[in-house]
Order: structure tokens, then sequence, then C-alpha cells
């Protein structure tokens, strides 16, 4: 067993210990199958943000040097119409998520910020804070981030919440 | 590889949350190193005082020069072992599931613990490492300590390892009847503490108050091994492979591959040095090989995930050994792996440029019937020769 898969399972066994209770945003987190310790799903219902109503999917892809190097994470925008659930929403208007991709631009899950003592729990609970700390001098998703300067929170909630099912 | 299989082989701080003391979670994480969360291995301490597994915090700054915790610059000059808790980490581990037996509880009792283990966890996550230690652990720590009296020894006198390590191993030392025989005295009492070690555990196992060697001594073979300086990168590629010869390391494969090799190398043999019971060079040169083949094995799983997922499969474990050469035999297998597809497939190709000239002959029709000249038959011949010809290259 490398150390990467050594230290995954033993956050896989943090994660699936019922008396340990993930933040109430992450819905769940877990590896996509029992056989690849190297792809991650994660659900998250960001109450607190404004993003609250909406249930997002979050892809997670690990590399044999994690710890090391950061998480690939992603929100899940182009499922498959087979793969779809009702439940989740697909489209995330945000200023540093890429709408089309999902695409996620955050400091510390780039290589020189990450450091490695963070978790993967730690890294879905750095997105959720960056939901409501919207960037807009850094934007993958330029139209929401001028709404940002603006301030305009009517045009923002209700793009927000077009989106949400 | 289904992991579910492993998931009991790795301990977790949660594992305390349902025995009679579920406060042990909290030490049990501080004894974890941040990085790889397992118990420290050789702990070396930063220059900000904080402590990692000697391999762990190396590999971090072979990245980048900070601390994982407080992001301070972080130099591999300057990182310094502890032995004294290398010696606590390894007493803890050894009698860990000793420990989780004597106070677990039915499972009866359970719901009336509840209560306890929900705010063990909760501190743990709170502070994750950075666990508020309240006065009863802190003491438990020292007790826990004090339990192994160690036996000093230059004079052979027992008293907990803090005390051996502040003045009184100065006084010993200076005693002038000491100095002379110091070598030789210390190495006979490691010697005898050893073999009554030993014959302590094959006896009786159970004698919790045993003598434990906890002398915060290492071996003196290491005292005369020197680190390894850091691999400067930009020397030549024949130097590389004298200075890996040299550790009697394996020299094929790519530049970037030999400096990955070497650094891995430096990384495992400095934090060999760190720890209190270290390995042999041999059992490194194993273990640097076991990294590799680790590594080149993700690589090349998952480059047979993306691009040959069914054809490939048959050579997928042929593939597996790590050095990636396209020598004669390779390329001749791949002519061969041609030759039999196209075998295979061979109705199906015709039958492809069977409905490829239908199409175009169609198309000619068409345009033969909007033109009505004669001249356009003589072309569609030699389109019909042209299609031949890629007939023939399909095949081949």
């Amino acid at each position: 067993m490398s150390n990467a898969q050594k230290r995954l399972l033993k956050e896989f066994k943090k994660y699936s210990n019922p008396n340990n209770k993930l933040s109430e945003s992450i819905i769940s987190l877990t590896p996509i199958n029992d056989n690849n310790l190297f792809d991650w799903i994660a659900i998250i219902n960001p109450i607190e943000t404004i993003y609250k109503k909406g249930f997002y999917k979050l892809s997670i892809k690990l590399s044999n040097t994690y710890p090391l190097t950061p998480p690939i994470i992603k929100f899940i925008t182009n499922e498959s119409q087979i793969d779809r659930d009702e439940q989740i929403t697909y489209q995330i208007p945000h200023c540093n998520i890429d709408f089309k991709t999902g695409e996620i631009c955050l400091d510390i899950l780039k290589i020189d910020n990450w450091s490695p003592i963070w978790t993967l729990e730690y890294s879905i609970l750095a997105i959720i804070y960056l939901l409501n700390n919207q960037e807009p001098n850094s934007p993958l998703n330029i139209d929401f981030a001028n709404l940002i300067k603006l301030n305009d929170k009517l045009a923002i909630n209700s793009i927000i919440n077009y989106y949400i099912k | 590889m289904n992991f579910n299989s492993n998931i009991n082989e790795v301990s977790d701080p949660s594992d305390w949350d349902n025995c009679k003391l579920p406060s042990l979670s909290n030490l049990d994480s501080l004894l974890r190193c941040q990085i790889c969360k397992d118990f420290l291995n050789a702990p070396v301490l930063t220059n900000c005082g904080h402590v990692f597994c000697s391999i762990c915090i190396r590999r971090t700054i072979s990245n980048s020069n900070k601390c994982p915790l407080c992001l301070e610059e972080t130099y591999e000059s300057s990182l310094r072992k502890v032995l004294i808790l290398d010696n606590i980490v390894k007493w803890f581990n050894n009698n860990r599931n000793d420990l989780l037996k004597n106070l677990s509880i039915d499972l009866v009792n359970d719901s009336q613990n509840d209560s306890s283990s929900d705010i063990s966890v909760i501190s743990e996550l709170n502070g994750n490492g950075n666990v508020n230690v309240n006065g009863n652990e802190g003491k438990k720590e020292k007790e826990e300590v004090q339990d192994n009296l160690v036996e000093c020894p230059i004079c052979g006198v027992f008293m907990t390892p803090d005390e051996i390590q502040g003045k009184h191993i100065d006084q010993c030392l200076k005693n002038p009847n000491g100095s002379t025989n110091r070598n030789t005295k210390r190495t006979t009492s490691r010697s005898f503490f050893k073999n009554s070690s030993s014959s302590d555990e094959s006896t009786t196992p159970k004698n919790t108050k045993k003598r434990q060697i906890n002398i915060q001594l290492q071996p003196n073979s290491i005292k005369k091994k020197q680190r390894i300086p850091n691999l400067d990168t930009s020397i030549s590629t024949n130097k590389l492979k004298e200075k890996l010869n040299y550790y009697k390391l394996p020299i094929n494969g790519k530049r970037n591959e030999l400096e990955q090799r070497m650094k891995e190398f430096i990384n495992l043999y400095n934090a060999n040095l760190d720890s209190i019971n270290p390995v042999s060079d041999i059992s490194l040169i194993s273990k640097l090989k076991k990294w590799e083949s680790l590594i080149n094995n993700n690589i090349h799983s998952q480059n047979n995930n993306n691009i040959h997922s069914d054809t490939n499969s048959n050579n997928s474990s042929a593939n597996s050994s790590p050095p990636i050469t396209f020598d004669e035999e390779t390329i001749r297998r791949h002519q061969n792996e041609h030759k039999s597809w196209n075998k295979k497939n061979k109705n199906h190709y015709e039958d492809l440029i069977k409905i490829a000239r239908m199409n175009m002959q169609k198309q000619k029709n068409k345009q033969l019937i909007n033109n009505e000249d004669n001249n356009n038959n003589n072309k569609h011949h030699i389109d019909d020769d042209e299609l031949s010809d890629i007939d023939t290259e399909l095949i081949t």
C-alpha cells in the first residue's frame, strides 16, 4: 500500500465513523466505488451561504503523491442525462467557479499554497467558505463577477435561485 | 483492490471512543504526524516548534520550504531529531492494543458513554492536532512516561527519562572513573538490556512493569554516518549516475527518474538517521524500489485505463515492470498485434469500404444525373482505382 493509499484509507475510516460528525454542510464524502481510493464524490448543501437551497455534487480526484500535492476538486456540471439526480443542481453561478466546467479557482488548492496537513474534509469546507466569500478580482465567471462588483444583491440572489432545482 | 478489507488495519484516534477513557483519543492524535496521520516515525522538530515524521517533512520540504502547520520558512538543515518522543510513541504504539483491550467496555454500556465520547470527537475535530490538552490529559501522559523508569546507561540508577536527560547524565559523564571506560560500559549495559527485555517478553508477556530499553541512544554505527547533502539538480547525468552507483542504486531510466530516485533515497537515508531504531542501507534500498514501483504502477494503470482500454488487457501484467523501454521485442510485439488486429477485423474493414464505395457511387450518380456528361464516366473509373488503393493500405 502506498503512502497516499494509507493516508486516504485513514481519512475514509474517519469519515465513515458514525461518531464522527462531518460539518452539517457536507451531506456525504465517499470514494466512488470500493476499488478506487483515488476518486471521491462529495455532496454538499451549503447552509449559511447564499446557495443554501441547493445541493451540489463535487468530484475529487487524487494522485499517488497526495498529500504532498493537492486534490483536484471540481463542481460536477456535465453529468450525463442518465446519471442525473433530480435533487442535485448541476449549474452554479459563482465568480470563482467556471460555469461550464465547474473548475474552482481557490488558492489553497493550488500546489504552491497547499499544505499536506489538510484533509479532504478541510478542502471541501474551504470551498464552502469560498461560496460566501467571492473574489471578483480573479474571476472564472466574468459576468457574475461584474454583478458582485456592483453588489446587486437582488440580481445575484435571483440568478442563483433560478438555477437551483 | 478492495479497500474495505484493509479498513481495520489502519488505526485512528476514534478507536478510543468506546472505551473507558475516551479522552485517550486526544493523546492518540497528539502522537500522530499531521502529514501522514500515522504515529510519528523518527520525529523531528522544526525551527517553529512543530514535530513531524522525519520522512514526511523531508518530502514536503523538497517540494516547498514551508512548515505545513504555520507556513513559516523551514529548511532541511534545521530539522532536529527528538529521540525521547520516538521512545514515547513506540511505547504507546506497542501497548496500544493491550490498552484498548483492557479499557474496552461491554456494548451494553455504550449508551452511557455516548456523551463523553462525543466531546472527545468534537475537540479532536476542532483542533485536529492543536487539541487543547486539559489538566487531566497532561497528567495522564506524564504518568505513562513515569511508568517507564529507565536505568542511567552509565551509573545504573533508575529514574525518569527527563531526569537522565537533564542534569544527571552530565554529572555521570564528568565522573573521572566513568569517563575512561564509558564506551565499553555503555555497550555492555545496552546489550544486557536487550537480552533482559527480550526474555521478559517471551516468558512473561503480561508483566506490565517490565523494564524497557528506553535509553535515548541510537546505535553507535549510526553516529559515524553523515547526512547526504541535498541533491544539486544542475549536475550532469553522468555525475548523477556516479552518485547513484556509489549508494548501490539502479541507474536505469530517464534523467528525471534518476533525479527522483536520488532525492527519495536522500530523504529515506537522512530520515533513517533520525530514528531510534535505524534500519540497514539494504532495507532502505528495497524500500526505495517498492516506492518507485508503486509510483510507476499508478502511472501505468492510469495510462492503460485511458488509452488501451480493451486491446492491451492481455499485456497489462507484462507492462507493470517499472522501466519503460521500447526495445526490439516490444516493437515486434506491437507490429504483430497490428497484424492480428487487421486480420481479425478484415471483414469489418471490407464492409466499411463497400459502404464507402456505395456512397461515393451514389454521389457520382447524382452528379451524373445533374450534368449528364460522358466525361464524368472516365473520372468515375479513376476514383474507383483510388479506392482500391486505400483498400490495400488499410489491410496491410
